[in-house]
């Protein structure tokens, strides 16, 4: 069984690094990008299952981006989750109207975030209830 | 020659003169009188004998003869008909020595004899009696009273005009009233005086105009006017009544400038406000950030996900991760409290059942009770399970005081988690534990910012400082009061009371886009219209009924609910009552015209107290009647339940 392949959008490259690591412990392959045009880059020779999309990128934010790529018919099966600090106002609600599956406050829990990973990929929809990753 | 010209004149205007009202004299060039009619002889209390051919001055006061001689003399050199007396002090002299007030007017009588005068004499002994009166009438009066004829002569003044202006009475009668005119407006002064004469109506002070004064230094003053005609036998003059309103117009200013002031500090202060939210928003940003990857990979490592470990590296990551989160929960607390310090911590009340609540703080907080073997023990009372509220909010509350609880409880203690009905309209969670307990002076402190008990305490403890400061704003924010006792020693008891209902002023609601949110839930299960201009109202009922496994369209504008029940026509309907614009009952009538007897049922759901007139009347249109109560949406759902079923999906448990 080939690992499920997963894009993380992060503009800190620490954070990407985390969590690649992390998801590549988890068994996924991963590919990251650091903004927009990055992601669209990769995406021409990759096709990822899942993005995991930080919402603040330099240029084209996570908001706009996520709209874009939902518009394109080939990415309608890709799940992308946002992942962001929660403090910025209403950002979850914004997430969700921008067109992602899913949202996922940071900082991670490295001991959780596979398991939503998981259940987004199994789901596509967010597990019942908050998901935020610590109390 | 005197004689005989006397008598010609008496042959020639005797008539004339005796006809006339006034008192008349005819006077030659060297002041010798040749005529008087009988008003003279009647005012002045002589015979016709003893004024033929004596001087005129006869007539006149002896103190005031060599004067009127002079201005005999020079109106003998330059004759022409005019008014005498205007403004001069005259005064006629009876032939008993009593003198009284006249006024004489002059003209020209070319004879053959040469140029004569004639004088018409007034006695203004009772217009001058008025005037006085006028004149004590003026002084009473608190403004500068100013009286000008139509000319602008200024006729009459009082002493407060003296004062104001600083002029001496004699030195304005008789003058351009624009004299009391700064020069930049005595231009134009003359018209706006024209235009008054022309249309003499009392004129009001303050008529919004911006007037000044100028007084004899030159100097200018801000004044406000009011202008009334007065008639008089001369013709029309004009009072003007002048109030200086320096010290109003700087109070005014001043007012003006404090106003002006506070405002701009207000604005500052709000923008301050604004910034420093936004600035802890981005700060808080940016200190995760760095946190993410700090607590992110220390945590992998710290598991020995990334490969075995020395005990000891391993208890020394343990330390910067403990650290790590300390920071975190600090960054989110001052966050939290600048957001409800600056008001926009939004709240998103819903319904939530506190059993359910109540369990998963307790389970969250599971690992580090269970490490101190501390039990702890929930009770909810089941009659105030559903309540309306921000869960997440409610969640942060009883987290705080579920961790101090068991941060300050020791070993295999005791604590106990309680949710109970308070006054009918709140609840009240509360939290006791068998701890330290606080010390009684130390209770006022206890929800103060960064008030932490003792310095010891925070090292131990690794508290915030904030936590308690933060659930009193959070609660106090949605119309709750937090509070405590203890017994030092023996433990305490943190409680917080706060609504069934989520008030909506302290509630940030956000209406349903396009005022109309169908919920497309998995296609099964009856399909509801809910329509209530309550927001909260409607959120809680489209949660609750969502929440049972009900498709749900929900709307606060009974025409959009006309056209949605048209679109695809629901099973049942969930109607509030006082609907601006269009009343229930109408409401109603018009729906059922829409579903051409298809016998939908409609539920009235209502805060109205109806009288069992109004009961039977609306129920001969509704199906039911649900009274609308506080957090008394489980009546409504029994209700609905007895006319259609839900889903057969199990209602979500949030995990």
């Amino acid at each position: 069984v080939s690992a499920v392949p997963i894009l993380i959008v992060d503009d800190n490259p620490l954070n990407a690094k985390l969590t690649k690591l992390l998801l590549v412990r988890s068994g996924y392959y991963v590919q990251t990008a650091a903004d927009s045009e990055e992601t669209f880059r990769v995406l021409e020779t990759f096709a990822p299952r899942l993005i995991l999309m930080d919402l603040q990128l330099p240029g084209v934010d996570g908001f706009e981006l996520t709209r874009m790529l939902k518009r394109d018919p080939k990415l309608a099966d890709v799940v992308i989750v946002a992942l962001t600090a929660y403090a910025m106002k209403g950002d979850k609600q914004r997430a969700l109207d921008a067109g992602c599956d899913g949202y996922i406050a940071k900082p991670i829990d490295t001991r959780t975030l596979p398991q939503l990973i998981q259940s987004y990929l199994t789901t596509r929809k967010p597990p019942a209830g908050d998901a935020v990753a610590r109390p | 020659m005197t004689r005989r010209a006397s008598q010609l004149i008496v042959a020639r205007f005797g008539a004339f003169l005796d006809a006339a009202p006034d008192a008349m004299l005819v006077v030659d060039r060297e002041g010798r009188i040749l005529a008087a009619n009988a008003h003279v002889r009647t005012l002045f209390g002589y015979r016709a004998d003893e004024l033929m051919g004596e001087p005129v001055e006869m007539l006149v006061p002896v103190r005031l003869r060599a004067r009127h001689v002079a201005h005999r003399d020079r109106y003998v050199a330059d004759p022409h008909p005019r008014p005498m007396g205007v403004g001069l002090d005259l005064q006629g002299l009876r032939k008993d020595g009593t003198e009284f007030p006249v006024e004489i007017s002059l003209s020209p009588l070319p004879t053959d004899d040469g140029h004569l005068t004639i004088a018409a004499i007034r006695d203004i002994s009772e217009r001058r009696k008025i005037e006085a009166k006028f004149r004590g009438l003026l002084e009473a009066a608190p403004d500068a009273m100013v009286v000008a004829d139509r000319n602008g002569r200024i006729r009459l003044v009082n002493g407060q005009t003296e004062r104001l202006f600083g002029y001496r009475r004699e030195e304005l009668l008789g003058r351009p009233i624009e004299i009391l005119v700064p020069h930049r407006f005595a231009d134009v002064h003359p018209r706006h005086r024209d235009a008054y004469a022309g249309d003499p109506h009392p004129r009001p002070m303050g008529a919004g105009l911006e007037l000044y004064g100028r007084r004899r230094d030159g100097s200018q003053f801000p004044v406000e006017i009011s202008l009334s005609p007065l008639e008089t036998e001369e013709g029309i003059l004009i009072t003007s009544a002048v109030r200086d309103i320096t010290d109003r117009t700087r109070l005014e200013e001043n007012v003006r400038q404090k106003n002006h002031e506070l405002e701009m500090q207000n604005r500052r202060v709000q923008e301050a406000s604004r910034m420093k939210s936004q600035f802890l928003a981005n700060m808080s940003h940016e200190l995760r950030t760095p946190l993410n990857s700090i607590i992110g990979f220390t945590e992998m490592m710290h598991d020995g996900r990334l490969g075995p470990l020395a005990e000891d590296h391993r208890e020394y990551l343990g330390d910067i991760l403990t650290s790590a989160r300390h920071l975190l929960h600090l960054i989110n607390d001052v966050l939290d409290l600048s957001k409800v310090e600056s008001g926009t911590m939004e709240f998103f009340p819903e319904v939530v059942d506190l059993t359910v609540l109540v369990a998963e703080v307790c389970t969250g907080l599971h690992p580090l009770a269970a490490a101190k073997s501390i039990h702890v023990e929930t009770d909810v009372d089941p009659s105030i399970v559903d309540v309306v509220i921000d869960p997440a909010k409610l969640k942060q509350v009883l987290f705080n005081f579920l961790s101090n609880a068991v941060k300050f409880t020791p070993i295999e203690g005791r604590v106990q988690v309680r949710a109970r009905g308070e006054d009918g309209t709140f609840f009240r969670i509360e939290v006791e534990d068998t701890g330290v307990g606080v010390r009684e002076e130390d209770m006022s402190r206890l929800f103060v910012e960064f008030q932490q008990l003792d310095a010891g305490a925070a090292k131990k403890y690794q508290g915030t400082g904030l936590g308690l400061a933060l659930t009193r704003r959070i609660v106090e924010t949605q119309g709750g009061r937090v509070g405590a006792t203890s017994t030092p020693g023996r433990g305490s008891c943190f409680f917080a009371i706060l609504p069934l209902v989520a008030r909506q002023s302290t509630s940030v609601v956000k209406p349903h886009d396009g005022r109309l949110a169908a919920t497309t839930a998995p296609a099964v299960g009856s399909n509801i219209l809910v329509i209530d201009d309550d927001l909260l109202a409607l959120r809680l009922v489209d949660a609750a009924l969502r929440q049972i496994g009900f498709r749900t369209t929900s709307t606060d504008d009974p025409d959009v609910a006309l056209a949605a029940a048209a679109d695809h026509a629901p099973d049942l309907v969930v109607l509030d009552l006082l609907m601006p614009g269009l009343p229930g009952t109408e409401w109603i009538d018009a729906f059922r015209a829409k579903s051409r007897g298809r016998p939908t049922p409609v539920i009235v759901w209502t805060v109205k107290d109806l009288s069992p007139t109004e009961r039977a009347y609306l129920l001969s249109k509704a199906e039911a009647i649900v009274e609308k109560r506080a957090g008394g949406v489980s009546a409504l759902l029994e209700c609905v339940l007895r006319f259609v079923s839900p889903s057969p999906v199990p209602r979500e448990q949030p995990s």
